[in-house]
């Protein structure tokens, strides 16, 4: 004998699975579909967020941004004058350093050429110096950091530049990065995510490693605490007005430099999590609509037992249970579907973003189970009986 | 203990409204049968929907053992149903996913009786419809008779003071309806103060009741002792 609270709604689930195998299929695959396109929206949220967290450095508070440009008379080469170039080399960012004006810089160089094993690879170098949290939050291996990087004169790669220029070594092994014709330096470490979240090769270079006279027209610079953003301003001005006084210098909060980027990020997150959550309430409608012909379809079965006297919390547990487990038996699955088609096409599937639509997924389900038992809960069992005793 | 005053029940069927039943009042008091006959549509089933608290009456007032049921929460009328109340429905309505002692012990287990005493009391029930020995089958391998007095025993088993049966011989041969009807009239009209009432169209049982009530287009037609309904048709009453 099996007959509490508890095997009575398994029985009846039993029933209702044998009468109606099509209608448990059609809930169950209209919340599978649901995981699946939830995963995938959140999954390329996640890298989306994730990928612009890993772009802006740490302390925002204390970061600026520096843009050189001569007064253009002329067409836009001459903002690019060697006067320019002149001024901002990394002797002259350094030079700052060393007087106290700043706490560090970065900078970064696209498609920067290096090679490894002879292999050739085009990068973004980021070139710092001083106390600069370039890597945002790239977490490396321990001892893996930009000042010991700069201590040992090596170099902090990520995974993309891993997997792009030696993917077939591990990363204990890995070999030195020809630089230049005849400069390299070792890999003190590898960073950062996954190659989906971010998957540009990156080398993280100590200005110690680059040419003196490599230069700049824009960098961000880490001011020492209490500094005040006009006082570098000016006097980073009269150094580089000594090679060109039509340099005009811009200094601006990084917050400020980087909100359209930030935005743009933003934009393209809310929109990819959007589309993924408006693809999962399509699934949802049809979820609902299968489980409405569900709870219908043993509607007689739940006004029997009202009728034998169950209170009206046992068709809440009846149809909780019901779709609760198609709910868990869809969003396992589904997580699983996501995870494996993600990994087909590239995309990212974060455990976040999986985690996240198999609890929708099941709190979906239990909410339109929630909300069909109160309808039903609110029948008379003699009308569903068919005034039939 | 059952009092009905101008109560009435209307369905609504799209835009118009259908009266099913009354104004009817009525009041059946503690350890009489009833039989409540009349032709199919004639408001049997829906009275005893009203009185099984299935379905509240549209109008009227229906009092059960002093409560006003009109004013009773669905969770109240839920207890009202598993602890006053047994029912034997035409189509028998047994789970089929459960066993026959399953089946009878599942008004106790919204009683909250424990696993222990429920079976004792189903097994009971089930010796006393002669079905002591089915305990372990499916439903779907008993005869419709078998059946049907498994509905018996679920109604039983509780021990409630009012049953009511809806036409529990209208899916039976004449013979096994004889034996079935027989049931409830022998098991549970035994026990003083306890009310049965049944809703049939064979009019030789509905003579073995106390009380026969003939209703016709919802509303009573005639309402008398079956003892005054049996001289009135020169029948002698049985010794």
């Amino acid at each position: 004998m099996r007959t509490d609270l508890l095997g009575d709604a398994v029985a009846s689930l039993r029933g209702q699975m044998r009468r109606s195998p099509w209608g448990a299929f059609l809930i169950w695959l209209g919340l599978a579909i649901g995981t699946v396109s939830m995963a995938a929206g959140f999954g390329l949220a996640e890298a989306t967020i994730s990928g612009l967290a890993a772009r802006l450095p740490g302390d925002m508070d204390r970061l600026y941004w520096v843009d050189a440009s001569t007064v253009v008379l002329s067409p836009a080469p001459e903002a690019f004058s060697p006067g320019v170039w002149r001024g901002l080399t990394i002797t002259t960012l350094r030079a700052l350093i060393q007087d106290g004006l700043a706490a560090g810089f970065y900078f970064t160089i696209d498609g920067r050429p290096v090679s490894v094993d002879g292999k050739m690879c085009l990068v973004t170098m980021v070139v710092y110096g001083g106390e600069a949290p370039v890597l945002g939050d790239r977490k490396g291996g321990p001892g893996v950091s930009p000042s010991a990087a700069a201590a040992s004169r090596s170099l902090i790669v990520n995974q993309a530049f891993v997997d792009a220029a030696a993917p077939t070594v591990s990363e204990g092994r890995l070999p030195p990065v020809q630089l230049g014709q005849n400069q390299s330096a070792p890999i003190l470490g590898v960073v950062g995510p996954s190659p989906k979240l971010d998957p540009v090769p990156r080398v993280f270079a100590p200005a110690e490693l680059a040419p003196p006279t490599s230069a700049t027209t824009s960098f961000g610079v880490y001011l020492p605490a209490g500094r005040a953003q006009e006082e570098f301003a000016a006097q980073l001005s009269r150094v580089v007005h000594q090679f060109n006084p039509g340099v005009r210098i811009e200094v601006r909060p990084a917050a400020v430099a980087m909100a359209s980027t930030i935005a743009e990020a933003r934009t393209v997150a809310i929109l990819t999590a959007t589309g993924g959550l408006l693809v999962a309430l399509v699934a949802l409608a049809n979820v609902i609509g299968a489980a409405g012909a569900w709870v219908l379809g043993k509607s007689r079965s739940l006004a029997l037992r009202r009728a034998l006297g169950a209170p009206p919390g046992v068709t809440f547990l009846h149809i909780g249970l019901d779709l609760g487990l198609l709910g868990l038996g869809a969003a396992v699955p589904g997580a699983w579907a996501a995870s494996t088609l993600s990994a087909r096409l590239g995309l990212y599937a974060g455990p976040l973003g999986l985690t996240a639509a198999g609890f929708v997924t099941v709190g979906a389900s239990l909410a339109v189970g929630f909300f069909l038992a109160r309808t039903q809960a609110k029948r008379e069992p003699g009308a569903t009986l068919g005034r039939s005793l | 203990m059952i009092r009905l005053a101008d109560v009435s029940k209307t369905y609504r069927m799209g835009a118009d409204e259908i009266r099913a039943l009354g104004p009817v009042s009525l009041e059946i008091p503690a350890g009489q049968t009833v039989a409540v006959v009349g032709p199919s549509g004639s408001g049997k089933s829906t009275l005893l929907s009203v009185l099984g608290c299935l379905e509240r009456p549209t109008t009227g007032s229906y009092v059960f053992a002093d409560r006003d049921v009109g004013n009773l929460r669905e969770t109240d009328l839920a207890r009202l149903r598993r602890e006053e109340f047994g029912f034997v429905f035409q189509r028998f309505h047994l789970v089929e996913e459960l066993d026959v002692l399953s089946n009878v012990a599942l008004p106790l287990v919204y009683r909250g009786w424990p696993a222990r005493a429920r079976r004792e009391a189903a097994l009971e029930a089930l010796r006393r419809v002669g079905l002591a020995d089915r305990a372990a089958r499916r439903p779907s391998r008993l005869s419709g008779g078998e059946q049907q007095r498994v509905a018996i025993a679920r109604a039983l088993v509780g021990e409630p003071r009012v049953i009511l049966a809806d036409e529990p011989t209208g899916n039976l041969d004449s013979v096994t309806g004889e034996l079935v009807f027989d049931l409830p009239v022998r098991l549970h009209s035994a026990t003083a103060g306890r009310i049965l009432i049944v809703a049939t169209h064979n009019v030789h049982l509905s003579r073995r009741l106390d009380r026969i009530i003939a209703l016709r287009d919802g509303q009573i037609a005639d309402d008398q002792a079956t003892s005054a309904v049996k001289r009135s048709s020169g029948e002698t009453s049985p010794t």
